[in-house]
C-alpha cells in the first residue's frame, strides 16, 4: 500500500515536470517578444538590452529553462510580464475561486446527475428514461457559451434571480454569484454522471445479490440505494476525478462570461500577452491539481474495492 | 428508444452531409460577399429574416442562410479531418498498445496520461496559438490538429481494451501459435473485431470536435476569415443576442442538430453493439 | 426542444428596457456619492513609472497629478502642480515654480526634488517604458523647494506635453523604497484621489483625498471600479442601474442605445488620439511602388468602415488626428475609387493585381475590418489572405522585416504631430526589431522637415511644417490610411459634468452625481 502510494507520487511528479516543460517549450516557440510588453513601443535598443538583462531574457532557452526550473524549487514563480506582480501571488488569489467553480459543479453534477441516472435506470424504457435521455442529450450538445450568454441574459438580467457578474462578497453572497456560472460549467457534465448511474444500475438490478435482497422483501428503494448504487460508486469517483482534471482546464469560458476571478480567464491573458511566467506558474499548479485529484481517485477507488489492491 | 435515436442520428447525419457536399447549390448567395449597401440597416446594422435572406443577414451584411449552409462544410471538414486524424493515432497506440501488452502497453499508456493530465483547453490554446503562429495561419490546419492532439488519447484508450481482449482470444492464440506475423494478426484478427467500436467512438469524437470548434473559436483561436463556419458564425453573432437573435440561433441550432445527430448514431451503433445496455 | 425554447426566449427579448431607471435630481452641483464603473480588463499597475496601458492610465489619472495638465475639453496645457512655467528663448530650459502648500496623501509637503526624483526614476529603472521619452533631457535641479529646473540637449517643443504623463509625478524615494516590491499596489498620490482598496483583477476603490488643493476636482467622493466585466455585461450593469457610466458598448449595443430616444441624450462621443491603418513594408515588392501603395489607398472603400464600425470612426487622410496642430482640413482622404486604383496597379506593372497576406490581431473589429478590404482589394484583383495573431505576437511581427503587409494603429502619447509623425514616419524610428516606423520608410526630405519643426516654437510656423509633412506621407502612402476612432460611453442621466477628456479620455475630475438629499438615486 505504502509502495504504491510513493510509487503513484513519483510518476505524479513525472506527470507535473511533463507538463511545465512542454509548456515553456510550447510558449517559447511562439515568436513574440516579451520586452515589447514590458517596455511598450518606445524601447530603444539600449532599454531592450537592460530590461533583457533585467528579466533573464538574454540567455539561451536551456538556461532561461534551468533559471526558472531553479526558482521553481525555491519556490519562486518569477513575475508576470505584464503586472510585474510575483506569479505566486497571482496563483494564490485565483486558485481559490477556480476550485470552488470547479467542485460546485462537480456537486450540482451529483446532484442532478445522480438522481436523473436513478429514475432512467429503474423507470428504463419508459418515458422518465426517454426525457432523461433526451435533456442529457441536448445539454452536452450545446456550446457553453452560448449556454452562459443566454442563462446570464434570462435568469440574471430579465428575472434577476442572480447577480450579473462579478465573485460575491462573504458567504451567501459568495454563493449567490456561484450558482449561475456553476451550473453552466455542469450543464455538460450532468449529462454524463446520468449515464454512468444508470449503466451501472442497470447492470446492478439484474446480478444476483439483488435479486436476492428482493426476494428477502426489502423495499424496492432500500435495494436501488442500498445495494444496486454501491456499484456505480466506483465509476462515479472516477468520473469525479477525471472531472476535476477538465473543470480546472475548462473554467475559462464560464470565467471570461461571467466575469469569475479564477485561473482559466488568467491564463487566456496570459497566453494571449505570452506571458511566459504566469503562463508557467499557471500550468505548474493545474498539473498538481490533476496530480493530486489522481491520486486521491485512486486512494478511493482501492479503499471502496479492496480486490483492486492484490491486481496491482 | 436506441434504436429509433440510431436511425434519426442516421438520417440527421446523411442529410447534413448532403448539405455539406451541396452546399454551394443550396446556398443562393455568396457566403463570403460583404454587402454593405443592402446587407445592413443605415445605422450598420445587420437585417433580420426577409424573402431575400431567408436567414437575415450579419455584420457584415452577409446571407446567414449561404454561410449557413457553407458553414456545414467548413465545420464537418474540420472535425472530421480532426476525428481522422484522431482515430489514426489513437488505432496505431491503441493496436500496439492492446496487442503487444507487457512493457510497450506500460510505455504507450503512460504516454496517455502523461497527455490527458495536461488541462485539455490549455493545451488547446497554447497549440492553435502556436501552430497559427508557425505560418499555418491563414488556413484551417491549426484548428485541425489542435483538436486532434488532444482528441486521440480517448480513442487510444478505448481500442487498447477492446484490442487486449481480443489478443487474449483463443483464435488470436491460436494464429499466434501458427506463426502468423503480428501484422497479420491485428489486420486480420484484431481490426476487423475493433471496427465497430472504432465508428462509435469516432461518431461521438465527431461530435465532441464539432463543440471544441465552437469553443475555440470563442476563444479567438478558430478558423480564420473570411470562411463560414458554425462556431465563427455563433463567436462573431454572440454580442447580437438581444437585437438581432437569428445570428445566435441559426448556426446555435446548426451546432446543436449536429452534435445531437452524431451522438445519436454513435450511441445508438453502440447499444446496438454492445445489447448489455438495452436490457 | 431546448432549442425552440431558446428561439422563443430570444424572441420575446428583442427589445431591450425601455430607458434609463433613474433620472437626475435636479440639484446644484455636489459633492458626495460614489460612482461606479467598470472595465472589461484589469488594471495592470498602479506604478507610474510602470504602468503603460489604457485601463491603468484611467485610475492613474485619477491617483497623480503632475506640473502640467490639459484644459477640460481640450488640448491645451494648463498648470495643475505648477504655478506657472517659463520656457527660455533657445527653447532648452524650461523652468516651473510649484504651487504653494502641494502635499502627497500622506500629509508630508511635495518639493521641486521630488519632481526630479521620479524622472530619474524613469530613466534608471530597466523596466519602465518611459526612459526613452526622456532622451532630450541633460540636466535637471531643483534650485528651491519650489523651482524645478529642467534643460534639453535639444529644443524640444512637446517636452510639455511629457511632463504631463503620470510617470512625472512627484514620487518620495522613502516611499518607494518601504514599498519595495508592493509599490505597484502602493501608490502615494498626489492627485485629487487616493487608494481605497484593490482586490487585484476585480476591484478598485478609490476615495477623495482630504486636503486636495482644489475641492471641485474630487466631487465625486469615491470611485468603484469593477475589473474583468465584459463589455456586454456592463451594458446589462448599466441598464439594471448597477453602473453609472459604461464605455465602449458593443456595435450592438451602441446601435440600440443611440436608436432609443430615453437614452440617447446620455451617448458621449469623443474623438480619440489614434488612428488605425495598415502598413506596408515599403522595402520590399510590391510595397516598394509608391504607385501600388496609392492603388490600394484608391480601392479601400472607407465609408464601409465607417459603416461597419456603426459610426465610431471618421475616415483618415493622414495620421495626425482632426483638431489638433497641423491637421490639415483641406487634405481630402484617398476617394473610393476602384478603376483609378485599377490603372495606377497596371501602370506599376500589376494589371492583373497580385496575392499577399494580410497581418492582424485576433479580435472582432480587427477581423470586420480584414474582411472588408479583403472584400474591397478582391475587387481590383489583389488578393488577400487573412491571417490573425494574439496581439504580442502581432506587435513582435510588424516591427521587423517579413510581414510585408500588416493592420497597424497608433494610440498617442500626447497630442503632439512629433509623437504621430516622428515616431511613426522618421527614418531615425527605424531599427531591426521592434521598429516605430513600422514601413520602414525614410525620406530625408520628410526628416528636414520634422527636425526643424520639433524645435520650431512659434506654433503657427510649426502647423504649417506639419502640414507639409502630412502632404509628403499622405502622397507616399507608406500606410494604408483607414480611420480614426471615436470612442463612446453612455452614462446614467444623473452623472453630471461628466466630459469624455481628449487626452484622458474617462476623467470623472469634472463629474459629480446629482442624487437626492439623502444621497440616493432618484427612480424614474
Amino acid at each position: 500500500m505504502i509502495g504504491l502510494v510513493v510509487r503513484r507520487v513519483a510518476w505524479a511528479l513525472v506527470v507535473i515536470w511533463f507538463a511545465i516543460t512542454l509548456t515553456f517549450v510550447l510558449t517559447a516557440a511562439v515568436p513574440a517578444d516579451p520586452t515589447h510588453a514590458l517596455l511598450g513601443p518606445h524601447a530603444t535598443p539600449e532599454t531592450t538590452a537592460r530590461a533583457k538583462a533585467h528579466y533573464c531574457l538574454d540567455e539561451g532557452l536551456v538556461v532561461r529553462y534551468g533559471c526558472w526550473l531553479e526558482g521553481v524549487v525555491q519556490g519562486d514563480l518569477g513575475e508576470s510580464y505584464r503586472t510585474r506582480r510575483p506569479v505566486a501571488d497571482i496563483l494564490g488569489d485565483r486558485i481559490g475561486p477556480t476550485m470552488q467553480l470547479a467542485f460546485a459543479a462537480i456537486l450540482i453534477q451529483l446532484l442532478v446527475g445522480v438522481p436523473l441516472g436513478i429514475l432512467a435506470a429503474i423507470r428504463r424504457g419508459r418515458w422518465p428514461d426517454r426525457a432523461c435521455n433526451l435533456v442529457t442529450l441536448l445539454a452536452q450538445s450545446a456550446p457553453s457559451f452560448v449556454v452562459g450568454t443566454i442563462a446570464l441574459y434570462v435568469l440574471a438580467f430579465k428575472l434577476g434571480w442572480f447577480p450579473l457578474s462579478g465573485y460575491g462578497v462573504g458567504g451567501l453572497d459568495r454563493l449567490h454569484h456561484l450558482i449561475l456560472p456553476a451550473t453552466t460549467l455542469a450543464a455538460a457534465g450532468i449529462a454524463f454522471y446520468a449515464r454512468v448511474v444508470r449503466s451501472e444500475l442497470v447492470e446492478a438490478l439484474s446480478e444476483d445479490y439483488v435479486r436476492t435482497a428482493r426476494a428477502k422483501g426489502l423495499p424496492e428503494s432500500t435495494v436501488v440505494l442500498r445495494h444496486a448504487l454501491r456499484n456505480a460508486l466506483g465509476p462515479l469517483v472516477t468520473l469525479i476525478g477525471l472531472d476535476l482534471g477538465v473543470l480546472l482546464g475548462g473554467t475559462v469560458i464560464v470565467e471570461s462570461i461571467f466575469a469569475w476571478p479564477g485561473l482559466g480567464r488568467e491564463v487566456v491573458q496570459a497566453i494571449v500577452d505570452v506571458d511566459l511566467p504566469l503562463i508557467l506558474g499557471t500550468v505548474l499548479v493545474t498539473s498538481i491539481a490533476i496530480a493530486i485529484a489522481n491520486l486521491v481517485t485512486d486512494l478511493v477507488l482501492l479503499w471502496l474495492d479492496p480486490r483492486l489492491r492484490e491486481r496491482r | 428508444m436506441t434504436h429509433r435515436g440510431a436511425v434519426v442520428g442516421a438520417i440527421l447525419v446523411g442529410l447534413l452531409l448532403v448539405i455539406a457536399l451541396l452546399g454551394p447549390h443550396l446556398a443562393g448567395h455568396d457566403p463570403i460577399a460583404r454587402d454593405i449597401d443592402r446587407g445592413l440597416s443605415a445605422m450598420g446594422a445587420p437585417l433580420g429574416p426577409s424573402v431575400d435572406a431567408l436567414l437575415g443577414t450579419d455584420h457584415l451584411g452577409r446571407d446567414v442562410w449561404a454561410r449557413l449552409i457553407s458553414g456545414a462544410g467548413t465545420s464537418l471538414w474540420i472535425a472530421g479531418l480532426a476525428t481522422l486524424l484522431a482515430l489514426v493515432i489513437g488505432l496505431a497506440v491503441g493496436l500496439s498498445a492492446g496487442y503487444a501488452g507487457g512493457w510497450v502497453d506500460g510505455v504507450l499508456m503512460r504516454g496517455v496520461d502523461l497527455v490527458l493530465s495536461f488541462p485539455f483547453l490549455l493545451l488547446a490554446i497554447l497549440l492553435a496559438a502556436l501552430l497559427r503562429e508557425a505560418g499555418l495561419a491563414s488556413s484551417t490546419a491549426p484548428v485541425i490538429l489542435t483538436l486532434a492532439a488532444v482528441g486521440w488519447t480517448t480513442m487510444a484508450r478505448v481500442i487498447r481494451g477492446k484490442a487486449m481482449t481480443i489478443a487474449r482470444a483463443e483464435h488470436v492464440t491460436a494464429a499466434r501459435a501458427l506463426g502468423a506475423s503480428p501484422l497479420r494478426i491485428i489486420v486480420r484478427h484484431i481490426l476487423p473485431n475493433v471496427a465497430g467500436i472504432v465508428v462509435v467512438i469516432a461518431l461521438l469524437g465527431l461530435a465532441q470536435a464539432l463543440l471544441a470548434e465552437a469553443a475555440l473559436s470563442f476563444l479567438g483561436l478558430g478558423p480564420p476569415p473570411p470562411a463560414a463556419s458554425w462556431g465563427r458564425m455563433l463567436f462573431e453573432g454572440r454580442a447580437y443576442y438581444r437585437t438581432s437573435p437569428h445570428l445566435v440561433v441559426a448556426p446555435g441550432i446548426a451546432i446543436l442538430v449536429a452534435v445531437v445527430a452524431f451522438n445519436l448514431l454513435g450511441e445508438g451503433l453502440r447499444d446496438l453493439l454492445d445489447p448489455k445496455e438495452r436490457r | 426542444m431546448r432549442a425552440l425554447a431558446l428561439a422563443a426566449l430570444l424572441a420575446a427579448c428583442n427589445a431591450p428596457s425601455s430607458g434609463p431607471r433613474f433620472r437626475a435630481a435636479g440639484g446644484e452641483p455636489r459633492a458626495g456619492g460614489t460612482l461606479r464603473i467598470a472595465f472589461p480588463g484589469a488594471v495592470s499597475s498602479l506604478d507610474p513609472t510602470i504602468a503603460y496601458d489604457e485601463l491603468s492610465f484611467y485610475v492613474l489619472h485619477h491617483l497623480f497629478d503632475t506640473l502640467v495638465d490639459y484644459a477640460p475639453g481640450s488640448f491645451d496645457p494648463i498648470p495643475r502642480l505648477a504655478e506657472r512655467w517659463e520656457i527660455s528663448d533657445d527653447g532648452r530650459t524650461l523652468r516651473f515654480w510649484l504651487r504653494p502648500g502641494l502635499t502627497f496623501a500622506d500629509g508630508k509637503p511635495i518639493a521641486a526634488a521630488h519632481f526630479k526624483y521620479s524622472l530619474e526614476r524613469a530613466r534608471t529603472t530597466p523596466d519602465s517604458p518611459f526612459g526613452p521619452m526622456l532622451a532630450d533631457v541633460v540636466g535637471i535641479s531643483a534650485p528651491s523647494d519650489r523651482e524645478l529646473v529642467i534643460a534639453l540637449g535639444a529644443p524640444n517643443t512637446a517636452f510639455l506635453y511629457v511632463l504631463a504623463m503620470p510617470f512625472a509625478t512627484p514620487q518620495r524615494e522613502d516611499h518607494v523604497m518601504a514599498a519595495g516590491d508592493n509599490l505597484r499596489r502602493m501608490p502615494l498620490a498626489t492627485g485629487p484621489y487616493e487608494l481605497g482598496s484593490w482586490d487585484e483583477g476585480q476591484h478598485i476603490v478609490l476615495h477623495e483625498r482630504e486636503g486636495y488643493f482644489d475641492p471641485t476636482r474630487n466631487r465625486i467622493g469615491a470611485i468603484d471600479v469593477r475589473e474583468n466585466v465584459p463589455r456586454d455585461s456592463q451594458f446589462l450593469m448599466l441598464e439594471a442601474g448597477e453602473l453609472d457610466t459604461m464605455m465602449s458598448p458593443t456595435p450592438p449595443d451602441l446601435l440600440w442605445v443611440t436608436s432609443s430616444a430615453a437614452w440617447q441624450p446620455y451617448v458621449h462621443r469623443r474623438s480619440l488620439l489614434t488612428t488605425f491603418g495598415s502598413r506596408f513594408d515599403v522595402t520590399v515588392k510590391p510595397f516598394d511602388d509608391v504607385r501600388v501603395r496609392q492603388a490600394l489607398n484608391y480601392a479601400l472603400d472607407k465609408s464601409a468602415i465607417v459603416k461597419l464600425l456603426t459610426g465610431t470612426a471618421t475616415p483618415a487622410h493622414g495620421i495626425l488626428v482632426p483638431g489638433m496642430l497641423g491637421f490639415d482640413d483641406k487634405l481630402a482622404p484617398y476617394p473610393h475609387d476602384p478603376a483609378k486604383a485599377k490603372a495606377l496597379l497596371a501602370a506599376a506593372g500589376y494589371p492583373d493585381g497580385f496575392a499577399t497576406t494580410y497581418v492582424t490581431t485576433d479580435d472582432a473589429d480587427a477581423s470586420t475590418l480584414a474582411q472588408s478590404l479583403q472584400a474591397d482589394f478582391a475587387e481590383v484583383g489583389v488578393r488577400v489572405t487573412i491571417q490573425q495573431m494574439s496581439f504580442a505576437t502581432f506587435a513582435t511581427a510588424i516591427g521587423k522585416h517579413g510581414t510585408p503587409f500588416a493592420f497597424v494603429s497608433w494610440l498617442a502619447d500626447y497630442p503632439d504631430p512629433s509623437n504621430f509623425l516622428d515616431t511613426r514616419f522618421h527614418s531615425k524610428s527605424i531599427s531591426e526589431e521592434g521598429s516605430l516606423n513600422a514601413s520602414f520608410y525614410s525620406n530625408p526630405a520628410l526628416d528636414a522637415l520634422l527636425d526643424s519643426a520639433r524645435a520650431e516654437r512659434d506654433p503657427a510656423q510649426r502647423a504649417e511644417l506639419y502640414r507639409r509633412a502630412e502632404r509628403i506621407v499622405h502622397d507616399d502612402a507608406p500606410w494604408l490610411w483607414g480611420y480614426h476612432s471615436i470612442a463612446t460611453e453612455v452614462s446614467q442621466p444623473y452623472l453630471k459634468g461628466f466630459d469624455q477628456h481628449p487626452v484622458w479620455l474617462r476623467d470623472f475630475t469634472t463629474a459629480w452625481l446629482d442624487l437626492d438629499v439623502d444621497g440616493e438615486r432618484v427612480r424614474r
